[in-house]
């Protein structure tokens, strides 16, 4: 009986602790950051965008020290700039996704992943008017893309990016397919060869990465 | 003893069994509050994708597409609601949770910014890459075809500035060259166009890729700017370089280095020029019999540091020399005299902008300058130095959103020396301090209604006439996209040097103005229209040019000048393209100089016209651009009619043109830039000048005064290292 009553004791002394663990593993941040990176990746439409902005800006303002808050809602903003095309509403969008995306450099000035998404930002100022700002963003852009690689070589969104922007660049502006090509092939295999620190990571590209190699 | 044990593992296993039932119990039983309401913008129209949530909690929800929203959250008591949208105000109403029942309205207000806010803009032309606000960007300035990469030639192209094709300079609204002072980083700068030869035209000093932002005043400017009558130009160098770069430019008109580095809180950039015109005068036929053609020597440095958090420290520093000579038709006199010139030039500016406390900003600086010119005429060296020092002190005090008070001052010290040595050497010197304070406060009474009220105090040593210099404008929004500008303003300016050295009791010029404006301006297109009124007074006048005599000069002078300018440009309409159309009317005379009357001047037209055109071609890879510049005829004074500068030269006509190719060589960018400018060879005429000595019919000869070239052009082959 005694025996018994002590198997008993232990198994729930290591079932309490193990659902306290457990519980303080998955606060309520990582939750609510995982249910809100899953809904912004099936996240297209503007209208869900905006959302997924407003999810990761509610966190932002409740965690003023984690950077990635700031960094996913500016990201999402970023994204739904692309669709927005009227200049003064788009340069509204990209003027809060930027000042989002300055709160996390002011927490981290030196993550890699910030200064990748400060050049995903950028192009969409050049869309507002190619000819007046094109030639400014577009060293601004490679800039960033430096910065990003210099701080951490094996993130593969700064080949990425990198790969994209070459590709869109006309070959007698130093762009082109063949240019592109080789650094979208690097981008592949850094994506496959990079493992995430967290669970929260970005860990967008890699896909986007295969459909334009697929393209070429 | 064993049951000891087991009594205090069972205690302890109760414990966390009840910690844990606490907070499964919790998790299940927390009762989900519910807090439904609608977001609306001001006139009661819904917002979309608005972010509602509690304050301070992950809990909220985003608007639907009639505005509707959905909130629930675990908490309980009194919250927070904070609704936030892009362009908009955030708005927070505090909520009993418990007690709530009813839909919340929570309304937003639109965020007063850059793009809807009332701007005065009478006057004022603004280059930017950073303010929405701007009409211009800088790379508009560097590639205004007619320009050739020359700020005073893009700004030229607006609306109230006249051709004056021999001159290079800039003559605003009816008022001469001089009355235009350019300021860099908030500094006056005495030289900033290079030194030249009668009817050579000039161009100025600094490239106009130095600057990150500038502005161009027709007029009724801030009490910030004084020494100028009519017009000022505000350059702003660029912040710190964003990254490391160098180049090297080949061109048919010499050679051209850059190279710039940057570290983590600071950069430097340092560019080396040779021009030189010989190719050019061999390639196309020159009206001036060269002796020398213009070479020109120039090197520029740029330093940049980041202090604290918001502190910018600017330095700046540029050495030039420049030499040219040819044989000077001088057809007045009837002979041909051999002229040479040397001009070297020295400017270096430091500025400082920092934040100091929260609602405080200050912005301080020094400049210096010195210029020696030396001209050699038939064998006589006339040498002219002019010195300059200025510091300036400005604080701003953000006293609220819409209530802020600017005030400093600044200190300009200058030197002049001029002496010409035929038999003996006659040598005249000028000195003179000018202090000046300036406060003016800006106050934006409603979101449609902005107030600037200024005012100058303003004295020198020199010509002791302490004054004080009253300046208002306001504008008006009529619209979401449209409003009213008006100015008014007091102005002054010292005499000329060539003048005070001879007769250094004269006064300030002075002038009046008034100026009402109009804009229309919705996503990337603008329509201006803007008259104004301009009064002159104690102009200089002479008996007779370079009269050493002080008697011969007073302040009897006076003139006026009214008109009105257009400007349209649309960057929008036309895919790929970008234009701009100006139109000028001007109506004024003056009796000044050694004029009998009040007349029209010599270097005004009354219709001024430029039509800008850039496109960028995707097919051929290739940015052009294209200019037309038409300017009605001058006046100018013929000697054989009995009435005076009642001559009208025919209609100025300009095309210039612009391509620029980027492509890239042994996997460096390059660029290949083509300028040239009077495309079609328009045969342009600036005036006329008369023999002092009649022929055997009794009348006066005349020779045109016309450019030094007919058409132009400049190659340019440029690569990154």
């Amino acid at each position: 009986m005694k025996t018994k009553l002590m198997i008993l004791s232990i198994t729930l002394v290591s079932l309490a602790v193990w659902t306290m663990q457990a519980m303080g593993q998955e606060d309520p941040y990582t939750n609510a950051m995982k249910s809100a990176i899953e809904m912004m990746e099936q996240a297209f439409e503007p209208g869900e965008l905006a959302e997924s902005a407003n999810r990761f800006e509610r966190i932002a303002t409740a965690e003023k020290n984690r950077w990635m808050p700031y960094y996913y809602a500016s990201y999402s903003l970023i994204s739904m700039s692309y669709d927005e095309s009227d200049g003064g509403q788009r340069d509204l969008i990209l003027d809060r996704a930027q000042n989002l995306l300055d709160q996390a450099f002011e927490l981290e000035p030196k993550e890699s992943e910030l200064h990748v998404l400060q050049s995903f930002l950028y192009p969409s100022r050049i869309i507002v008017d190619p000819m007046g700002r094109g030639m400014t963003y577009i060293d601004l852009i490679f800039g960033s893309l430096d910065k990003a690689k210099s701080l951490n070589p094996e993130n593969p969104r700064s080949y990425f990016l990198e790969g994209v922007n070459k590709l869109n660049l006309p070959p007698s502006f130093g762009g082109g397919a063949d240019v592109a090509k080789p650094i979208l092939e690097e981008a592949l295999v850094k994506f496959e060869a990079f493992t995430n620190p967290d669970l929260l990571w970005p860990s967008w590209g890699e896909d986007a990465t295969r459909a334009e190699l697929e393209k070429l | 003893m064993w049951s000891i044990v087991l009594h205090h593992i069972n205690l302890g296993l109760m414990r966390h069994i009840s910690t844990v039932i606490l907070i499964l119990a919790t998790v299940s039983a927390v009762a989900q509050q519910h807090i439904t309401g609608k977001i609306t913008d001001r006139k009661g129209r819904p917002v979309p994708y608005a972010n509602v949530y509690l304050e301070g909690s992950y809990d909220g929800c985003t608007s639907d597409t009639t505005g509707t929203f959905k909130l629930s959250s675990p908490l309980a008591g009194r919250q927070v609601v904070v609704a936030s949208f892009i362009g908009y105000e955030k708005q927070m109403l505090e909520v009993d949770l418990d007690t709530l029942r009813s839909p919340l309205v929570l309304v937003l207000y639109e965020t007063v910014s850059e793009l809807n806010e009332v701007v005065i803009t009478a006057g004022i032309f603004s280059a930017s890459d950073e303010k929405k606000s701007a009409t211009l960007s800088s790379y508009d300035i560097a590639s205004t075809a007619s320009a050739v990469g020359d700020i005073y030639g893009a700004y030229a192209t607006m609306p109230g500035s006249q051709k004056v094709g021999e001159e290079g300079m800039l003559f605003v609204r009816g008022g001469e060259s001089y009355e235009t002072k350019t300021y860099m980083d908030g500094m006056l700068v005495q030289s900033p166009y290079f030194s030249s030869m009668p009817d050579v035209p000039t161009r100025g000093r600094f490239s106009p890729l130095l600057f990150s932002e500038t502005l161009f005043s027709t007029g009724g400017y801030s009490s910030e700017y004084g020494h100028a009558l009519s017009s000022i130009v505000d350059l702003s160098t660029n912040g710190l370089e964003t990254e490391d770069k160098a180049s090297v430019a080949v061109m048919t008109v010499g050679l051209n280095a850059s190279w710039a580095k940057r570290w983590e809180k600071s950069s430097l950039a340092v560019t080396g020029l040779y021009a030189n015109s010989t190719l050019t005068h061999k390639l196309f036929k020159q009206n001036v019999d060269w002796t020398k053609a213009p070479v020109l020597g120039d090197g520029m440095l740029m330093f940049r540091q980041q202090i604290g958090e918001k502190g910018l420290l600017k330095s700046f520093g540029s050495f030039n020399s420049m030499s040219m000579g040819m044989n000077y038709d001088n057809f007045e006199a009837g002979t041909i005299d051999d002229m040479k010139l040397d001009n070297l030039n020295f400017y270096t500016n430091t500025s400082y902008t920092d934040q100091l406390a929260e609602k405080w900003l200050i912005r301080t600086g020094v400049a210096y300058s010195r210029d020696s010119e030396k001209i050699n005429y038939v064998g006589v060296p006339v040498t002219t130095v002019t010195n300059g020092a200025s510091i300036k002190l400005t604080f701003t005090n953000l006293t609220t959103e819409n209530f802020k008070t600017r005030f400093g001052g600044d200190f300009n010290r200058g030197w002049y020396s001029q002496s010409v040595t035929s038999d003996s050497t006659i040598r005249m010197e000028l000195e003179d301090n000018q202090p000046s304070l300036f406060a003016e406060t800006e106050w934006k009474i409603s979101k449609k209604l902005a107030l600037r009220t200024g005012i100058r105090a303003e004295y020198s040593s020199l010509l002791q006439e302490p004054a004080l210099l009253p300046r208002i404008s306001a504008a008006y929004k009529t619209g979401t996209y449209s409003q009213f500008s008006f100015a008014w303003g007091k102005y002054r300016q010292k005499p000329e040097n060539e003048y005070l050295q001879f007769a250094p009791a004269l006064s300030p010029e002075r002038a009046d103005h008034y100026i009402l404006n109009f804009q229309y301006r919705k996503h990337r297109r603008t329509f201006r229209v803007e008259g104004y009124l301009k009064y002159y007074d104690e102009l200089v006048k002479f008996a007779s040019p370079y009269s050493p005599v002080a008697a011969d000069y007073n302040n009897d002078g006076y003139g006026r000048a009214q008109g009105i300018d257009f400007f349209w440009r649309d960057s929008e309409s036309l895919p790929g393209s970008d234009y701009w159309i100006s139109y000028s009317f001007l109506n004024t005379s003056r009796d000044y100089q050694d004029y009998p009357e009040s007349v029209i001047p010599s270097f005004v037209s009354a219709h001024n016209l430029s039509v800008v055109y850039k496109r960028f071609f995707e097919g051929l890879k290739i940015l052009g651009g294209i200019t037309y510049s038409f300017a009605s005829g001058r006046p100018y004074n013929n000697p054989n009619s009995p009435v005076f500068m009642d001559g009208r030269t025919r209609a100025y006509n300009d095309i210039s043109l612009n391509l620029t190719y980027l492509t890239t060589l042994f996997s460096k960018d390059c660029i290949i830039h083509l300028n040239i400018t009077n495309l079609l060879g328009f045969d342009n005429v600036f005036g006329y000048s008369y023999s002092g000595i009649p022929d055997e019919s009794g009348t006066y000869p005349s020779q045109a005064i016309v450019p030094t070239t007919g058409t132009m052009a400049v190659l340019m082959f440029m690569i990154s290292l």
